[in-house]
């Protein structure tokens, strides 16, 4: 598989999943403003921008939070600049990727400009992304052949979904709002239901916390997240292990970040939680980090000085 | 008449459905029968499932970096089976010929010699490499895939308006074009045989494998792009696609010790044959322009060593140059002793003194063109400019004679094309695609016909916002074609040395010949002129 080929996969499996959490997300916190109290809104506000790491050009209002992280198309922590990041790579792959699955990004990206003028507001909109969000997700999983590129898409997918996570959870503790935060939390990662069944006698902050970070059975799970970067990664290395090797690569490198951050999880009680959770979340956030960073060395680029041939170039040499 | 054909105007062109008198020819019959059948609005309906069906699959062209549809009419273009078989053998022909002036040009420059072609239409080409001059591994497969335009005159006569041997698109809405039109229209075939294109995509893989370098068993094939932004990006991707190769952009691409290498996630993994979609400006740094980032340092030496082969060559702009196109005639007739099978347009080549004063005399009548242009760029017609256009023209013309010919202004045949809810006559051309593995030049049965789409607009070029046509190619079935008699030509042969031109070309070269002799109808470099007219 080609290297640039491979991290279009990768990206395009990141971006589709960044679109489908903040749609997710932003639906979640945008229903949560209160429409009367105006000055109650900065609250929310800062939840949302902390959680989605924005330094630069804080948005002041709801408006501006609606544009910069919605509409914006040339942001690609936003939702439409998302979703064209992953329409851009998808086309750079178009000979790799199903027809469906092209054909289902492109048909969003021109759905995109009808969409984003429409005055029906932002939930219909974030409610149509995720229906075209959902539709790429299963058409990649049951139409693409689950060969080494697809594994290279369930990875970016996995690390993307374990990064929105991480950055929800880190946002938690900006304080209380009218609704309890961690309430917002489960919304925001779509697990309100298997929640509530799952902890139906017990909710409140600590057993949201726990279920988001270690739940075994909700695929958005951290834990759960993890796991599935680490298994396409082993898959990846096995891959990799069957043909000729480039010693100056270590294919095992990103798999053995992910599986000591994923085992640390595994190991855990919820009630290990409330003391150190700033410290985990800091860990694992860098574990995420240096997972992607070992990817594009190990697998996307080989950064080696052009060698010349010093050889005539009359005549030929057969 | 149904309503669509409500007063169909009947022009000096050549209508290709209808003819002088009105009456359908009947190689449309099929079509005319069906159409007539349906109502404008079902027409545009179904032209309107079409357009979308293309923007969602991203079926699209990119014209200044908007991507657009490419606007298909679902009126096919049809050829009948006698016609297509003048047109085959006339492209082969000129392929074969071409092919052979290439390695001659880039070679002993024998032509030059016999002064057949002047050379200083060599050395004052843009698209002259020396990079490349002696490089001999490719003779007999520089033009792997090529283009050659045609346009029919008013009396119907197929003829040549520019030869594409550098890097021809298209050949994807060949295939699309089909696709969608039998999906879309499929009444219109009725129960005629319409020659299928599907296997393009596998005959030009069986090319590119078989012109690889010597020695090499299961030789790796990839796709050169430029990359997403560029225009023909998705015919990239579906000739990659179809032939089950590899995508590459020159990032891809590493050459070390004149070997070509392509950067995979477990290793670099050699590689053959590259059919680039590249310029030849912008494929290697080293040898062109220093700033590309498009190409791979080094593959023109990989190339020259042997190691690799690009297809098609470098330099062969040489060929397809709008002045050296007025010495295809004669270059035939050097390198084949054949006459053309398929004239030209009536060209004046500028930079001759009486030529020159004739068409500035005469510009308001005649079409002038840069000789190195494409994609309808730079074209003037004379009849439909103003005063000033003409007068730039002139200008232009005078201050460089040799950048511009002027040909006879030529009204290209037209078929029904639906505008508004109407048919209308609009004029068409015909790109057939050409595929030639060293020993064989394979024509696709159909090729790609352009259509301008406003009234009376000459220039049908994609660049230029023009749309296509399916063209059929109809099964001549059981039924014998007559046969095209090739005439020898004895114009050049008494001055040519036993062994043909280019005698000292590779060994691929005579082999090419041996087989070319028993495919094309021809007497092929034969030193003795037959008098007996070959027939196939």
């Amino acid at each position: 598989m080609l290297s640039r080929i491979a991290e279009s996969l990768y990206w395009m499996g990141r971006h589709v999943e960044r679109a489908d959490c903040t749609a997710r997300i932003l639906d979640t916190y945008l229903h949560l403003l209160p429409t009367s109290a105006v000055h109650a809104d900065n609250h929310v506000i800062r939840g949302l921008v902390d959680a989605m790491g924005i330094t630069t050009d804080a948005p002041k209002d709801t408006e501006q939070l609606i544009r910069t992280l919605v509409f914006d198309g040339e942001q690609s922590f936003s939702v439409a600049g998302a979703l064209i990041a992953a329409r851009d790579n998808a086309r750079g792959v178009r000979d790799v990727v199903p027809l469906d699955v092209w054909e289902c990004l492109n048909v969003t990206w021109h759905g995109l400009r009808t969409r984003s003028t429409t005055s029906a507001g932002p939930h219909a909109f974030l409610r149509w992304v995720g229906e075209r969000c959902a539709i790429a997700s299963g058409l990649i999983d049951h139409v693409m052949s689950h060969d080494e590129g697809w594994h290279f898409l369930a990875v970016g997918r996995a690390l993307e979904r374990t990064d929105m996570t991480i950055r929800l959870l880190a946002a938690l503790d900006t304080g209380p709002g009218s609704i309890p935060p961690w309430r917002a939390l489960v919304s925001a990662t779509g697990g309100w239901e298997p929640y509530v069944r799952a902890h139906g006698r017990s909710i409140g902050q600590p057993s949201a916390t726990e279920f988001v970070l270690l739940d075994r059975h909700f695929p958005r799970s951290i834990l759960r997240s993890m796991t599935a970067a680490e298994n396409s990664l082993a898959e990846l290395e096995s891959v990799g292990a069957a043909s000729m090797q480039d010693p100056r690569r270590d294919p095992s490198s990103a798999r053995r970040i992910v599986g000591r951050a994923r085992t640390g999880l595994d190991y855990r009680t919820g009630s290990e939680n409330d003391e150190e959770l700033g410290a985990l979340l800091t860990t694992l956030q860098r574990a995420v980090a240096s997972t992607h960073v070992a990817i594009t060395k190990s697998f996307f680029r080989q950064g080696d000085a052009v060698t010349w041939a010093h050889q005539s170039t009359v005549g030929g040499v057969a | 008449m149904a309503d669509l054909f409500e007063n169909y105007p009947s022009g000096r062109a050549w209508d290709e459905m209808f003819d002088a008198d009105g009456k359908t020819r009947p190689s449309y019959e099929t079509v005319f029968a069906a159409i007539r059948t349906l109502e404008a609005d079902d027409l545009k309906g179904r032209a309107e499932i079409l357009g979308r069906t293309f923007l969602n699959q991203g079926i699209t062209f990119a014209l200044g970096g908007v991507e657009r549809p490419f606007p298909l009419d679902l009126i096919p273009r049809i050829i009948t089976a006698a016609e297509w078989r003048v047109v085959e053998l006339g492209v082969a022909q000129r392929v074969r010929a071409l092919e052979k002036f290439l390695a001659d040009a880039y070679g002993p420059g024998q032509i030059f010699r016999d002064g057949v072609v002047p050379r200083r239409l060599l050395t004052t080409s843009e698209h002259f490499k020396r990079q490349v001059f002696g490089m001999s591994a490719q003779d007999g497969a520089r033009i792997v895939i090529s283009g050659v335009d045609l346009i029919r005159d008013e009396e119907g006569t197929f003829r040549v308006l520019e030869d594409n041997v550098r890097i021809p698109s298209g050949v994807s809405y060949v295939l699309e074009n089909r696709q969608a039109v039998s999906q879309i229209l499929p009444e219109a075939i009725g129960d005629q045989v319409v020659r299928p294109v599907e296997d393009y995509p596998a005959r030009m893989l069986a090319a590119l494998r078989a012109v690889a370098p010597w020695g090499v068993a299961d030789p790796t094939v990839v796709v050169l792009t430029p990359g997403v932004y560029n225009s023909a990006y998705f015919e990239h991707t579906l000739l990659a696609r179809e032939m089950g190769v590899e995508l590459v952009e020159g990032r891809d691409l590493i050459c070390r010790n004149n070997q070509v290498f392509v950067r995979t996630t477990a290793r670099e993994m050699p590689v053959h044959v590259i059919y680039r979609r590249v310029d030849d400006d912008f494929l290697d740094p080293v040898q062109f322009r220093g700033d590309s980032l498009l190409g791979s340092p080094g593959l023109v030496n990989a190339a020259r060593a042997g190691n690799v082969t690009l297809a098609n060559a470098v330099g062969n702009g040489i060929a397809d140059d709008k002045l050296i196109y007025t010495y295809v005639p004669d270059i035939i007739r050097y390198y084949l002793a054949e006459e053309p099978i398929i004239p030209n347009v009536d060209t004046y080549r500028l930079e001759e003194t009486d030529a020159r004063e004739y068409a500035l005399a005469h510009l308001a009548e005649l079409v002038v063109k840069p000789v190195d242009g494409s994609g309808g760029k730079g074209i003037v017609i004379g009849s439909q400019a103003d005063a000033k256009t003409l007068a730039t023209a002139r200008d232009a013309i005078l201050e460089n004679p040799r950048g511009w010919i002027a040909q006879r202004e030529v009204a290209l045949s037209t078929v029904p094309t639906l505008i508004g809810d109407k048919l209308r006559p609009r004029h068409v051309d015909l790109r057939p695609f050409a595929v030639n593995d060293g020993n064989k030049v394979w024509v696709l049965p159909g090729g790609l016909t352009r259509v301008a789409l406003p009234e009376g607009e000459l220039v049908v070029n994609s660049s230029q916002g023009g749309g296509s046509k399916d063209t059929w190619v109809l099964d001549a079935g059981s039924a014998p074609l007559e046969p095209v008699v090739i005439q020898p030509s004895t114009k050049f042969q008494p001055d040519l040395p036993l062994s043909g031109p280019d005698s000292g070309g590779s060994f691929r070269a005579q082999q090419g010949q041996q087989q070319q002799g028993t495919l094309a109808a021809g007497p092929d470099l034969d030193p003795t002129p037959t008098t007996e007219a070959p027939t196939c």
